[in-house]
């Protein structure tokens, strides 16, 4: 079957067969060979009706991931011939990823969607404190954004197919009177310029390829997700405004890296009173610098420097381990910028954040250590620690949010097990 | 040197723990970048951090039973499940009441060489500490055994060797001496120190010294690239039973402290050696209604006078809801997980560790690097 380019690589060493076979295990829609992400994003939330039970939520869940599973192959039903001497009408096959998840509420013992217990830490984010220490909600958020039974991830090539697969699944909800909602979706962009709406490079010293699948794969706990994974969805809005008022010294200073090239600082000075940011000695300048050449000096070495700890980059891989280290609290993140539509106002805007973990504890702690992103919102000191570092920004909210378990492959849907009614065997589709 | 938590409880406190922090050390092939360090060459800040509930019991055992295996406690009230599974240079206890109920939580990241040695020059201070500890005081036997610390022929081996025995069921050197720790360190009416060998200071000496002798790099067998090992590749190449991998511990502390190797740094531990509590997210637990705890209720103790470094040095930490509050410890609810506080490890899951590491400026020393190859 095709799939989205960016995803499929064939692998050619033996390390690399052994690697993509345990990769393998994964939904698709996990990007974790190198390449740019397919460029558009729908995520979609659903709710069981009160009252479904397990068999009937069990179908309709499999009756979802076989319409997905014809329209990536090229099969639009509605196109099908209905008169004599027509063709099928096929569209472009593999334009798009689909990957299901399972929220928090779908293992709610009184709703009785599945006998299988939560998982520990898939909680609810919909908190009246807030999901996280620094990081809370925007005023006005309804109750759950973000959150439900299910939600679909839709990753393709255009905004048209993975709009259309939505709208598939909303035409079969309808005609066969599924007992589901689509309660919310979210749309996002890849930017093929590496950088976020502050105008700095973003996901530029994620984890290496070749360490994605360790941060990525669940080894068992529950025994039913052993190699599937954890997505963590925040859609955070960004106040523009707030941040367009630092200089370009300040917003350095508070990211961790110098805002044209993307490298690195190595040190902050103080200068009459300012602190002056200083990338690594040697960091090549952007208009003759490869991409290659550039890397070298985006991923930040540890630092000793407490103004440069108390930066994004620092706050949010503190330890800078590999991913097999626990303690590292390393996730893979695969995130998609938005852009609401424009008012009078400042613009709507943000990034849909998603990462895969192996364990959502990873998404607490980088979120909730107040040495890491839990002391602050963003970037800067933490208030009331004396420590050392430029005053902190509040830049960030979130919209809508939720935690999801994503089960590995399986026939005939990842995660049928759940409803105790299915054929698992084999278990890999 | 200070010693640990920054603590003074008695004249000259702070040479002994110098001289046994040197003395541990120096039972050690010390590798050129911990023998040359000193406090003018060595001056940069690392602190490697990890979460103080045991990774290694959730791997094998999955959450739900590891954090029932740690507070297990066998019927003559031994605390079986700490000495087996608290790995995380961290050991608590849960107080319960009479329906098993938690009320209390108690943690402690306290060395038991310095214990030793409060015992050996401070005997009166360790006995009163210890009945802080239990709440109500304790007679010399708590810590002493049988040995009266105060008699005429009472030396300063024989109050450590009897602190040894009864606190930490072993002699000095570490060899078992077929008991447990006594009811004052073994959580039955206190927990005082920390308790198993491998959570000691020559446990911790060992695990940075081992990896500051293994500089290296590693050829990524995806990508053909050298880059550092991470911490799981780096600790089969150490000494012998200097670390072990799936903890959250010494992972990262052999995978930092193997890349400031490779640079050619000085290094040393920071003044005061030890293992500091460096953050405990209270954030993540409400009471019964939803709301946040009082942080008063959770006391960070066993640490000095802040010094001028601002760096957290707490090493005990006591979580208990107040009589009057109308719910107990057990009814406290863990954000993280959605469910009522049942065992410690929903706690120590809140608490993070670090050892304060010093380092020099990089190529300070000459290091032959070796790459090494990973097997694919």
């Amino acid at each position: 079957m095709a799939s989205v380019e960016t995803a499929a690589s064939a692998a050619a060493s033996t390390s690399e067969a052994a690697s993509a076979s345990e990769a393998a295990t994964l939904q698709d829609g996990i990007y974790l060979q190198p390449g740019p992400l397919p460029k558009e994003l729908r995520l979609a939330v659903l709710d069981f009706a009160p009252g479904t039970g397990t068999v009937a939520a069990g179908a309709a869940v499999g009756a979802i991931y076989a319409l997905l599973g014809e329209l990536r192959e090229g099969v639009v039903r509605e196109l099908a011939a209905t008169r004599p001497d027509e063709p099928d009408v096929e569209i472009d096959p593999g334009t798009f990823d689909f990957l299901l998840g399972y929220g928090a509420s779908f293992f709610d013992p009184e709703r009785g969607l599945t006998a299988a217990a939560r998982p520990d830490l898939l909680t609810p984010l919909a908190h009246p404190r807030g999901p996280f220490a620094s990081l809370r909600w925007a005023p006005g958020v309804p109750a759950r954004s973000g959150e439900g039974d299910l939600c679909l991830q839709l990753t393709g090539r255009d905004s048209h197919a993975v709009g259309r697969a939505l709208v598939e699944i909303w035409k079969l909800i309808a005609d066969e009177r599924l007992p589901l909602t689509i309660r919310e979706s979210f749309d996002g962009f890849a930017r093929d310029d590496g950088r976020s709406w502050i105008g700095f490079h973003d996901g530029v010293s994620n984890i290496r390829p070749s360490q994605r699948l360790a941060a990525v794969r669940c080894t068992g706990d529950p025994d039913w997700n052993r190699g599937g994974t954890y997505l963590a969805f925040l859609r955070c809005a960004v106040d523009l405004p707030a941040w367009r008022e630092l200089t370009r010294e300040e917003q350095e200073v508070l990211v961790g890296r110098d805002k044209l090239s993307g490298c690195a600082l190595e040190r902050v000075d103080t200068v009459d009173g300012r602190l002056v940011p200083r990338p690594f000695a040697g960091c090549p300048a952007t208009a003759t610098a490869t991409p290659e050449e550039l890397d070298v000096f985006r991923d930040p070495p540890e630092t000793g420097d407490p103004i440069l700890e108390s930066s994004h980059i620092h706050r949010s891989n503190q330890n800078r381990s590999e991913p097999t280290t626990a303690a590292g609290h390393r996730i893979f993140r695969q995130g998609y910028e938005y852009l609401e539509p424009m008012t009078a106002t400042a613009p709507g805007l943000g990034l849909n954040f998603v990462s895969f973990q192996s364990s959502l504890e990873h998404v607490r702690q980088i979120l909730g250590l107040s040495s890491w992103l839990g002391g602050v919102n963003f970037g800067g000191r933490t208030p009331g620690s004396g420590a050392a570092g430029p005053e902190p920004i509040e830049i960030v909210d979130l919209r809508a949010g939720g935690f999801f378990v994503v089960p590995p492959r399986a026939r005939p849907f990842p995660g049928a097990e759940l409803f105790g009614t299915f054929d698992t065997s084999p278990r890999h589709a | 040197m200070s010693a640990p938590g920054a603590l003074e409880e008695w004249n000259g406190s702070a040479a002994a723990w110098e001289a046994r922090v040197t003395e541990t050390l120096g039972a050690l092939d010390l590798p050129e970048q911990l023998k040359q360090a000193t406090k003018g060459n060595a001056t940069e800040l690392r602190i490697p951090d990890w979460p103080a509930v045991p990774a290694r019991a959730r791997a094998r055992f999955g959450r739900r039973e590891a954090d029932r295996m740690c507070d297990e406690r066998a019927a003559d009230g031994d605390d079986v499940g700490r000495t087996s599974l608290q790995d995380e240079y961290a050991e608590w206890r849960v107080v319960r009441d009479e329906c098993g109920r938690a009320v209390r939580f108690e943690l402690t990241t306290e060395l038991a060489d310095y214990w030793e040695l409060l015992a050996r020059y401070a005997p009166a201070r360790a006995i009163d500490v210890v009945g802080e500890f239990a709440g109500v005081p304790v007679g010399r036997s708590a810590v002493f055994g049988a040995h009266n610390p105060f008699g005429a022929t009472s030396t300063e081996d024989s109050r450590a060797n009897a602190f040894c025995a009864e606190m930490l069921g072993r002699d000095r050197d570490g060899n078992g001496l077929g008991r447990r720790p006594g009811q004052y360190n073994n959580g039955a009416k206190a927990i005082t120190c920390l308790a198993r060998k491998d959570n000691s200071l020559a446990a911790l000496a060992k695990l940075v010294a081992a990896a500051a002798a293994a500089p290296q790099l590693v050829v990524d067998p995806e990508s053909g690239e050298a880059r550092f090992p991470s911490g799981s590749e780096a600790i089969p190449t150490l000494w012998e039973e200097s670390a072990k991998d799936g903890r959250n511990s010494d992972p990262v502390v052999v995978e930092r402290i193997v890349r400031l190797a490779t640079e050619g740094r000085t290094i040393r531990f920071d003044d005061p050696a030890g293992v500091h509590i460096v953050d405990v997210q209270l954030d993540e637990l409400t009471d019964p209604g939803g709301a946040p705890l009082p942080r008063e209720w959770c006391k960070l103790g066993r640490h000095g006078p802040p010094l001028p470094d601002g760096l957290a040095r707490a090493q005990r930490l006591e979580l208990e809801v107040p009589a009057d509050a109308g719910f107990r410890l057990g009814e406290v609810r863990s954000r993280r997980t959605g469910t009522a506080i049942v065992h410690g490890a929903q706690i120590a899951e809140l608490v993070q560790l670090a050892v304060y590491v010093r380092c020099g400026p990089r190529d300070a020393i000459a290091v032959d690097v070796p790459l090494r190859r990973l097997a694919a």
